[in-house]
């Protein structure tokens, strides 16, 4: 781990690679932990920003020349994590206007 | 190291030239206020009451900063800063001169949209968290409205940005010229359409009547920002007044020609040593002279058309704006392709609606002054009583 | 001076990440998702990605957290405010985050990749070409996605689909 003591921090790839884990990690520990819906909804958009980091970093990095895929990809799971944010609300309100809750709790009808 | 110092010193300058604006047009507003309702306005404090503004800021520090008691109260304390910050960073990239601009981003106008969201969530942080329901319904209502019109103010920026074919400021006022032939509103029937879209949608996310419904007096206290008082309340204050300047430089840069004036502008400019500083300054009062008469429709609007009902304003932006501007937005890309520029239908359009719009105004005033005929009113035409 | 702005903005991401996984305020986690993202975009812009930082803004900030924010605000009514959102099963999500982050850490010390030094390039223009180019298929299908969001959406909120049925009394016992 003596990668952040040497010069050029900012121009190193590993750091950021090792902050897209602890963002990632953060995610994962809010998703498993929370009851709460929008808790959840809340680690799972971390998780999302961790992997358009590693994209937009692998894309800085990893090529000489221009290529911009990681910087499309990083679009597009911006729009898609903004889709599924629309989504996930739009079923927790019209949970929350039948439940009065929105803990993962009260919504286990389905289960066996 | 020496470059941040910089960046820091005009932070500072910007900082303090947007509060100076902005209390400055205040005192201006009320005065017109004033005058359309057949009153004075203040002219007490200083001459003409110019500093008016500087006694109020006085006022407002003086008084005591109460955070009720239920209230969330770091979003309390936060949230005015949250909506200072938004409007503020929209001046970034807003040239006022061929060199008097913060930073010449590349994404600029797209910038200028992002930055807006800050303020959405600044007053629905401040409405949330004052623990009160009319300030919760004034934030809600806000968000609501300013996400709605993100989308129609998003569609007008396009049809500029396809006749420009670029985000940034600079090339958007250097691809127009200085006379009003060569403005984006002129050149055709759709840029046209996306102007007057982009200012209605622009009043509504600046909060400003016809569309001030988050701070409806007569129906929530006074929106989101009813609990606050003192240096809180002045930031909201601030914002607003900031957010007409803004306003009006995005309006005049976007579709009137920004600070292009009657002079040669090659590209032996664009190294700043060979260029005349007249040149810069009088581009700079040209744009300020732009930005100025928007500034005054804006509040001339204010104090002459009656407040919009919540359903009404969301009709206005889902079931005209909204297919407007997507018209707009299609018809834009099918004339660019058909009518190449400099072309002859291309000057034909520009020039009928140069002399369209000109005639428009020419009539404006013939029917004022007729109606003043007509009505025989004793006019007071020196504002300064 | 780049590095320890650098720094900074790592901080922070790590902080506002950190408050949303172990805030038990709902609203204390949003703000620290909301600093989070900020401070990503800070971080895009490192990389020369100023286009993408923008977009993260604009619809992170400006569209995602604000409906968040909506959510929150339309179900946590009667909530105590400040224990809305409480942790549970902390020592098994502790192991699999730390199981995680090891293997994270395995991945980018072993990679092999060879990296070079990155360039900083206007990116905005050659983002354009790409997504009309190489990526037009998935470009046109987001937009199918969104026509397919908005319709889906406007069902789910349709009157005559909630069923209201009486509002159930908060179970006291359970927590």
């Amino acid at each position: 781990m003596n990668f952040l003591f040497f010069e050029g921090i900012s121009q190193n790839p590993n750091s950021y690679l090792i902050l897209a884990i602890i963002i990632f990690c953060a995610g994962i520990f809010t998703v498993l932990t929370r009851k709460n819906i929008i808790g959840i909804l809340l680690g799972i958009e971390l998780m999302l920003n961790a992997g358009a980091l590693n994209f937009i970093a692998f894309s800085f990095f990893r090529h000489e020349s221009a290529d911009y895929s990681g910087h499309v990809f990083a679009i597009f799971v911006i729009v898609l994590a903004a889709a599924e944010a629309v989504v996930a609300l739009a079923i927790l309100l019209a949970v929350y206007q039948q439940r009065r809750s929105v803990s993962t709790d009260d919504i286990s009808d389905l289960k066996g | 190291m020496t470059q941040f110092i910089y960046m820091f010193i005009f932070a500072v300058i910007y900082l303090l030239s947007i509060a100076v604006a902005a209390g400055f047009l205040t005192v201006v507003e009320r005065r017109i206020a004033g005058r359309m309702q057949s009153r004075i306005g203040p002219n007490r404090v200083g001459p003409q009451g110019i500093v008016q503004w500087i006694a109020d800021a006085v006022k407002a520090l003086q008084k005591e900063d109460i955070i009720p008691t239920d209230a969330h109260s770091f979003l309390f304390k936060i949230a005015p800063y949250l909506v200072f910050m938004g409007v503020f960073l929209t001046l970034v990239p807003i040239p006022f001169g061929a060199y008097t601009l913060m930073e010449n981003l590349d994404t600029g106008i797209f910038y200028v949209l992002a930055m807006a969201s800050f303020v959405v969530i600044g007053v629905m942080m401040g409405g949330w968290a004052s623990n009160n329901k009319w300030s919760l319904l004034g934030g809600m209502r806000s968000a609501a409205q300013m996400i709605s019109y993100e989308v129609p103010a998003a569609l007008a920026v396009f049809v500029v940005v396809v006749m420009a074919g670029t985000l940034n400021f600079q090339k958007i006022v250097f691809s127009q010229g200085a006379s009003p032939v060569d403005w984006y509103v002129f050149r055709n029937p759709f840029a046209f359409i996306a102007f007057n879209i982009f200012f209605i949608a622009a009043l509504a996310e600046g909060n400003r009547v016809p569309f001030d419904i988050p701070e409806a007096e007569s129906e929530l206290v006074s929106g989101y920002n009813t609990e606050y008082s003192g240096m809180r309340f002045l930031f909201f204050f601030l914002a607003e007044w900031g957010n007409l300047v803004v306003i009006g430089a995005l309006v005049s840069t976007l579709f009137f020609g920004g600070w292009n004036f009657w002079f040669e502008y090659t590209l032996e400019f664009s190294v700043p040593g060979r260029y005349p500083i007249r040149f810069e300054v009088l581009g700079f009062l040209w744009f300020l002279f732009k930005v100025s008469i928007f500034v005054f429709i804006i509040i001339w609007i204010r104090w002459t058309l009656p407040r919009l009902r919540i359903d009404q304003l969301m009709d206005i932006c889902w079931k005209y704006m909204v297919p407007i501007g997507l018209f707009a937005s299609i018809g834009i890309l099918l004339w660019m392709y058909f009518v190449p520029e400099k072309s002859l239908a291309d000057t034909i359009m520009r020039y009928s609606m140069t002399s369209f719009g000109g005639l428009t105004i020419l009539y404006f005033f013939y029917r004022v002054f007729q109606n003043l005929r007509v009505t025989k009113a004793k006019i007071y035409a020196n504002p300064f009583v | 001076m780049k590095d320890g702005i650098f720094l900074c903005i790592a901080a922070v991401t790590v902080f506002g990440a950190l408050v949303t996984a172990f805030s038990r305020s709902i609203i204390n986690a949003a703000l620290g998702l909301l600093l989070a993202l900020v401070a990503i975009a800070g971080l895009y812009i490192f990389l020369s990605a100023d286009f993408v930082a923008v977009s993260q803004i604009l619809i992170y900030v400006g569209g995602v957290m604000v409906l968040l924010l909506f959510g929150i605000m339309l179900t946590s009514g009667g909530d105590n405010i400040f224990s809305n959102n409480p942790i549970m099963g902390a020592v098994p999500a502790t192991l699999i985050t730390t199981i995680f982050g090891l293997l994270g850490i395995y991945v980018v010390n072993t990679s092999g990749l060879t990296f070079y030094q990155g360039a900083y390039r206007a990116t905005t223009r050659d983002i354009g070409h790409f997504l009309l180019r190489e990526y037009i298929l998935p470009f046109e299908l987001v937009s199918v996605l969104i026509v397919v969001l908005i319709v889906g959406a406007g069902v789910m909120l349709r009157k005559e689909l909630v069923i209201v049925r009486q509002a159930p009394q908060k179970k006291e016992g359970k927590k």
